[in-house]
This record gives C-alpha cells, structure tokens and sequence, in this order.
C-alpha cells in the first residue's frame, strides 16, 4: 500500500499553521515572507504582521549588527541546523520584550527555492534554561550588592540592604541579618525584612526565636556565616513557609551574599580603627607636647616651692608654711596630670625591667585589700608558670590602680575584684605589628560590677571620655593604660557587658628568662657623698636653676653648660668630673644622648643621669643609661644619683 | 532627661557652696588652726542653707562622684556615723577602713595610694605622725578629728541644734558645710 493520497497542498499549509514551533520563511534579502500562527504568537505580532517585515526586526538591537554579519555568511553557505544543539538566542518581541529561544534553519536552495525555514522554540521554561535564567538573577543581585558595598561607606545601609536583597532574590517572605557582639550572649537582629512582632530589629535575638518562627508559620530556614578571619560575626537567614530552595545555586548566592557583607564590614571596621587611631595620635601629639612644656614649668614651680619649703621660714608663720605645702601638693598633681597626658600619648619616659609579675600582683591586691572599700573582696591568683614582664614597674603598678579605680566605681555596692596572672596563650594577634615580642604575659582585672553598655566599651581606651559625673572623672584613666600597653610594645583588651562585670586585660612583653628582675632600691646607699663633682647641662635657665639648687642643698660641686657642645668641650678639657646630669632635649644642638655616649668613652667612662619630661626622642638611648622623669623632687634626684654611683662602683 | 538632672544638681551646689574666695586649700582640714569666727559664721550660713534646700527636696546630690574614706576604728563612733551620714547625704561615696591598715610600715605608700583612690579621707584615732604622713602623700584633704578643731565643730552644730535641730543632725549640717567647702 502506497501513502494515504491528500492533496499536498492543504495538507502543507495545515502541517505549517498547526506546527507547534513557529515557522518562518525567509527570503534572499532577510524578509519573512511567511509565518505560521505559533510564531506570531511567540513573538507577539498579529496575524500576518510579521509578514514582509526584516527578520532583522526580530534581533534584539544589542546583537544586530552581528547577527546581519551571520545572515549574510549563511546565505552564502547556508547548512541546515537543527534544534538541540543548545544554541540559546534571544528574540526580541513585537512590544521589545525578549525571549529565550532555539532556533532550527534549514535552506531551501537545494529544493530549488531561495528561501530559508527558520523553526523558533520558546525555551525559557527549559530547566536547564530556568536554571540559568536563576543563576543570572542572583549573580545580578550579587553584582548589585557589590556595585552598593563600593559606594556606599555607612555599613549600617549595607546591612540594612541585604534582607531586601536576599528576600528578593530567593523569593522568601522574611530574612534578617544577625550580628554578633564581642561579648558572649545572643546575637543582635541587625537588620530584617518580614519579621514577626516579637523580632525586633536592635534587640538580642530571643531564646525561642524557632517557636517564634513557626507559630509565624515560617519553619522552613536557609542561612550562610558572616565571618572575619576564621572568626563567625554573624549569620544571613532566611524564612519561608514550606521547604527552602536550597540547592547549590541558592548556597552560592547566599555565601556570596555574605562573604561580601562581612569583607564590607571588615573594611568599615578596620576604617574606623584607623581613624580612631588617627585621631588618637593626633591628640597625643598635641597634650604630649603640651605635657612637655608644663612639666619643664612644674620642675621650675615645685624646686622653687621646696627650696621655699626647707627656708628658716619664721616659725611663728604657721600659715605660709601651709600655703607652701598646699602649693607643693598642687604642683605634684599638677605632675600627675601631665603624667597620664604623656601616657596615653606614650610619650613617658619608661624605664622597663623584668617584673616578677606573681609578686607585684600579691603586692597590689594586699594594698588594695587595706585601702579599698572592706565590701569589695579582692581575690588574685598567677599561675606557678606565670613569667616575669618587661616593664616600667611604676607605671605597671599606676596602670593597674587605674583599672582597680574603674573597677571600683562599677562596684557602689561591693563585689568582687579579682586579679590574674598568665602566660598569654592567644595574644599575639592582639598586638598587630610585625617583629613584636615572641612571648606575651596576660594581667587581667575582673570586676563583678555593674559592666559597660556596647556604646561605652567603644569608647572606654579614648581619652578624655568618661561617664562619670561633671567634673569628676578627667577621663584619662583607661587611655593611660591603653597608651602604657602600647608603649610597653603590649595590648590592652576589655570585655564587658551590663550586669556582666568588666574585665581589662594587660598584655605585656614576657622578660627572656636570662634577664635578671630590677634593683632592689632598698640596697642603695641613701646619701650622697659630699662635694661630689657634677656637670649640668640644661638649655632651660630656670630649670637649670633650680637643679643647680638642689645640687647645691646635696653638697655637689657643679659645672653648669647651657648646651651640649659645651658641656662636651668641658668633658674633653680634662676636668674632673665624678656624674653627668643632662636634659634629653637640649634645644637645636648637640643631644643629651650624644653627649652621655661621649661620656661613657671617656677613658675614665662617667656615671650618666639623663633628665627627661617625655618620651619622644629617647628611643635611641641606650637602654643602661638611668632617666629621671621631670617633674622631680629633690629627694627623687638625690635617691637616682645615689643608685647611679652604687652601680658605678 | 538625666541631663537637666545633672545641671540642676550643679546648681543647687552653687546654692550652697561658698564663694571660691573662700575656699580651703588642700590641707589638713581642721586639726591644725581651730576656726575663726567668720570661718563659724561661714559655717553655719552654708549648713543653713543645706539644711533648707533639703527640707524643700532640693539639695541633689551635689558631691555624687566622689569618694570619701573613712579610716577609723572597728566600732562606729558618733562622729563617724555623722561623717559618714553628712557624706551619702550630700551623695557622694564612703569606704571605711580599718585604722590598723592605714597604719603600716609603708605610712607613705598607702597615703599615696589612698590619695589616687578617693577625694577626701577621714582619720579616726590615728596618731599625730601618721595623719602627717598621709597629708604630706596622699594630696587630698584630710579630716582629722582631734583636738580643738572636734570642739570648735561642736560649737557650729550645738549653734546649729540651738534654732531647733538635734545634736547628731546639727553635726551633720555642719560636716556636710565643711565637706561642700573643701569637695564641690
């Protein structure tokens, strides 16, 4: 049996108009000269619209002038291709909307006629093109999410935008971010889109946040890690009311999503750091060198006001002798000032030694036991392995006051204070500059008291900040701790929270274990012997006066230069003399340190004093030379120069 | 809110602080010199003035912030009890301590301690020497309670008592005058 018999002709134009795919005819010259009612229906055109227009007319206009090139190279060749090949075009539509397409040609030419069949097939509800279509939107978000962390520097908006985006891209009725605090407790809900009422954006996130959800009717969740560093500092979730799409796609997004958060937020942070630190310097810069000035003044006011002191003043003259005292006691906290100015500008002079770090604290908690307040209870404990630090032991001990001062303000009602002695197991990484000490010793003071909201740990190591009452506080306290761990070459942490207590760590240098602890003041002679030969060299008169003053009162017989070339000129002129006491800083010439290295070649090397008011400049003094901190006391002079000559000796 | 709360604390101070005229240096408060009669009268207007801002609700808390110790024995004494009253009155903070810790042989380093820990110390039946070592290192005004002064005290607080308060509230009038002169 041959084929049924149907007239070929009704029967073609039946196969064309009922063709599933759309069929285009296309002459020699690129014009559609037929099309089926499938096409007029992909492309949005009415019946026979299509017809004589440009197939051109069909291109998308980013891709025309290519796909002309392609017409005209496959009119010169034309080859049948077929579906299948996975060619994904676009079609532009009759309203200039676009479709997904695969496109079939086959050339008529061989069949004697000068056209072209095009078959055209929507493929956008292909799963592969689905796909495809998905992983453009989210990596378009993505992309938008980058374009806005570049321009945008408030990472509070970068916060706020990523809910939107992600709920947006993943289709989700509700997603919020979570931020996690320093401290240990609940993340925050930093920002969120869609969230029950009794999720609050800036409010921890509650304990029983999952029946929240599910009575919210939301239980299926999808979430990436923020982290920074290895470090998890929060989380993206999502919610949604059945299962989650949660495919390698949507993992992709999500991980992008937040891996380009938390590099955002990484650089705001470490922005901010900057310039606090900028502004940190900045001040320091300023009261360092205001410090500097006020303590050549103090050295001039209190050595007049204890030369003034030790006058035969008449003895009847009860009250001048209280007018000096309080003058003098002013003076000293004059001193004082300056002194927590120069620390946390670290700019004083520290004369670090190792410090047997198990005694000190023993030593600080028994005095803090008899002087402070009998309801606060005061507990230490170093660990047997616990080494000795490097550091201006002083100064350690100042440090570690002001932290207890701290500590007891937060405590009106008594408490707990307790102090701890480590080696630092992790506190490398806190130092932040290469070439730091290799071994670190952790100083932690804990409070039990009232702790600090986020908005004031922030801001606790600044200086001039305090939250105590008007005129009360200069806020200096923990800025000078902060400038002494810097300055120590240590670190200085804090972790608090309300109702939590506080605790300051100091992390400081570990002494090398060849490095032999300080002197022991007590084995030093407490005179000076008289008429000892002294070369003073100030560039200040008064406060060279007052020096020579206090030298005289000793017994010395003194030298006096006004700079360092002189006083050198008199060191190589052979006279005789028995100790050097120089400023650091002696105006545009010659150094104080230059001058004690010229000293200590002498064939009979000189005992060399070096005087100071800051630190800046001193860095390259050797670290055996003895420095005494201007302001300075008459008594504090005599003690210096008499452990100067013990150790000469 | 807390804001206008702490103005309003500055002022009622500068209602009952003294000119800065007058102002004690920091010194040994009152062992030494017994005070003068225009020093009583001073005395008495100021405790005075306490006495009516308290009665109207407004004395505030014009010392808050600061911290005074008090170095005394383990038994309270009414003078004491009055320091330690006339002090929280006026809002600041109190730690007693035990005399005998005060009194180690390192007089000179405790004092300077206590200088950095508080704002004032109060000395209950310590020796002579050992309030002089604490005055002379510790740079804050010291009470000490010996001598003339306790009695020229007593003279402004039975003064005080005479227009109508008792004796222990009197005391603490004129001690609460005394630490606005030396403190606010």
């Amino acid at each position: 049996m041959g084929a049924p018999a149907f007239e070929e002709r009704p029967l073609f134009k039946t196969l064309f108009a009922a063709y599933p795919d759309g069929l285009l005819l296309v002459d020699a010259s690129g014009a559609i000269v037929l099309a089926n009612p499938a096409a007029c229906e992909l492309l949005g055109y009415p019946d026979d619209a299509l017809l004589g227009l440009p197939v051109d007319a069909l291109v998308p206009d980013s891709i025309r002038p290519r796909h002309a090139a392609y017409r005209e190279a496959y009119g010169e060749k034309p080859r049948a291709r077929p579906m299948g090949t996975q060619m994904d075009l676009v079609a532009r539509r009759r309203d200039g909307s676009e479709v997904m397409v695969e496109i079939a040609l086959s050339p008529l030419q061989e069949h004697g006629l000068p056209y072209v069949v095009a078959a055209v097939r929507a493929i956008g509800s292909y799963p592969r093109v689905k796909q495809a279509l998905q992983r453009a939107r989210y990596a378009e978000h993505v992309s938008q999410f980058g374009r806005m962390a570049v321009d945008v520097r408030d990472p509070r908006l970068l916060v706020e935008a990523v809910p939107r985006l992600a709920a947006q891209a993943l289709e989700a009725p509700a997603a919020y971010v979570l931020l996690h605090a320093d401290e240990p407790g609940p993340p925050r809900v930093a920002a969120g889109i869609g969230l029950p009422a009794p999720l609050r954006t800036g409010q921890p996130l509650p304990e029983d946040c999952e029946r929240i959800w599910r009575e919210a009717g939301l239980a299926g969740a999808l979430s990436a890690p923020l982290t920074d560093r290895g470090r998890r500092t929060g989380e993206i979730c999502l919610r949604f009311r059945g299962e989650p799409r949660n495919g390698e796609d949507e993992q992709h997004f999500l991980e992008s999503l937040s891996s380009l958060l938390a590099t955002s937020l990484q650089r705001a942070h470490s922005e901010a750091q900057l310039l606090h630190s900028q502004r940190l310097e900045s001040v320091g810069q300023l009261t360092g060198g205001i410090a500097h000035d006020f303590n050549n003044l103090l050295t001039v006011i209190s050595g007049n006001l204890q030369v003034l002191e030790e006058l035969d003043l008449p003895s009847q003259d009860e009250s001048s002798r209280q007018l000096v005292g309080a003058a003098l006691r002013a003076a000293r906290r004059g001193a004082e000032l300056t002194g927590k100015l120069l620390a946390f500008s670290r700019r004083q002079v520290l004369q670090p030694q190792a410090v047997d770090t198990r005694a000190l604290l023993a030593a600080m908690a028994d005095m803090l036991r008899r002087t402070l307040d009998q309801r606060i209870r005061i507990e230490v404990h170093a660990d047997d392995d616990c080494p000795r630090c490097v550091a201006d032991p002083t100064q350690l001990e100042s440090a570690l006051l002001n932290i207890a001062i701290n500590a007891r303000d937060a405590m009106p009602d008594g408490g707990t204070l307790a102090f701890h002695g480590t080696r630092a197991e992790s506190g490398q990484e806190l130092l932040g500059e290469p070439g730091g000490p290799s071994e670190l010793v952790a100083l932690s003071v804990r409070d039990s008291g009232s702790g600090m909201p986020e908005a004031v740990k922030a801001r606790a190591f600044e200086p001039f900040f305090t939250t105590k009452e008007s005129g009360r506080g200069t806020g200096l306290g923990l800025a000078t701790v902060y400038g002494f761990a810097k300055q120590s070459r240590g670190a200085v942490t804090l972790e608090s929270a309300p109702g939590l207590g506080t605790t300051v760590t100091l992390y400081l240098p570990a002494a090398p274990d060849h490095v032999a602890p300080g002197d022991d003041d007590a084995r030093v002679p407490t005179h000076l012997p008289r008429g000892l030969a002294v070369l003073l060299v100030e560039d200040d008169a008064a406060v060279r006066a007052v020096v020579q003053r206090f030298l005289d009162t000793l017994g010395c017989v003194v030298t006096w230069c006004a700079s360092g070339e002189e006083a050198a000129a008199q060191l190589h002129g052979g006279q005789r003399f028995d100790l050097l006491l120089t400023d650091v800083a002696l105006g545009a010439g010659m150094r104080g340190t230059e001058l004690a290295r010229i000293a200590q070649q002498l064939t009979a090397p000189l005992p060399v004093l070096l005087m100071s008011g800051f630190a800046s400049g001193l860095i390259e003094a050797p670290p055996d030379l003895e420095l005494l901190r201007k302001p300075f006391e008459r008594s504090e002079l005599e003690q210096a120069m008499t452990r100067l000559l013990a150790a000469a000796r | 809110m807390r804001r206008k709360a702490r103005v309003s604390a500055r002022r009622k101070v500068q209602g009952v602080s003294p000119s800065s005229s007058t102002a004690v240096p920091q010194r040994i408060v009152w062992s030494r010199d017994a005070f003068s009669a225009s020093h009583r009268a001073r005395l008495i207007g100021s405790a005075e003035r306490i006495r009516k801002l308290a009665g109207e609700g407004c004395l505030g808390a014009p010392l808050a912030g600061r911290n005074l110790a008090l170095v005394g024995g383990a038994v309270e004494t009414e003078h004491s009890a009055a320091m330690r009253a006339a002090t929280l009155g006026l809002g600041a903070r109190v730690a007693r301590l035990r005399r005998e810790d005060a009194q180690t042989h390192d007089i000179a380093g405790t004092a300077r301690i206590l200088g950095r820990l508080y704002d004032a110390i109060h000395c209950e039946g310590l020796a002579a020497a050992t309030v002089e070592c604490i005055e002379q290192h510790a740079g804050v005004p010291i009470f000490d309670e010996t001598g003339d002064a306790q009695r020229m005290l007593t003279q402004v607080a039975q003064q005080l008592d005479a227009s109508g308060r008792g004796h222990t509230q009197g005391l603490v009038l004129a001690l609460q005058a005394l630490l606005l002169e030396v403190l606010a």
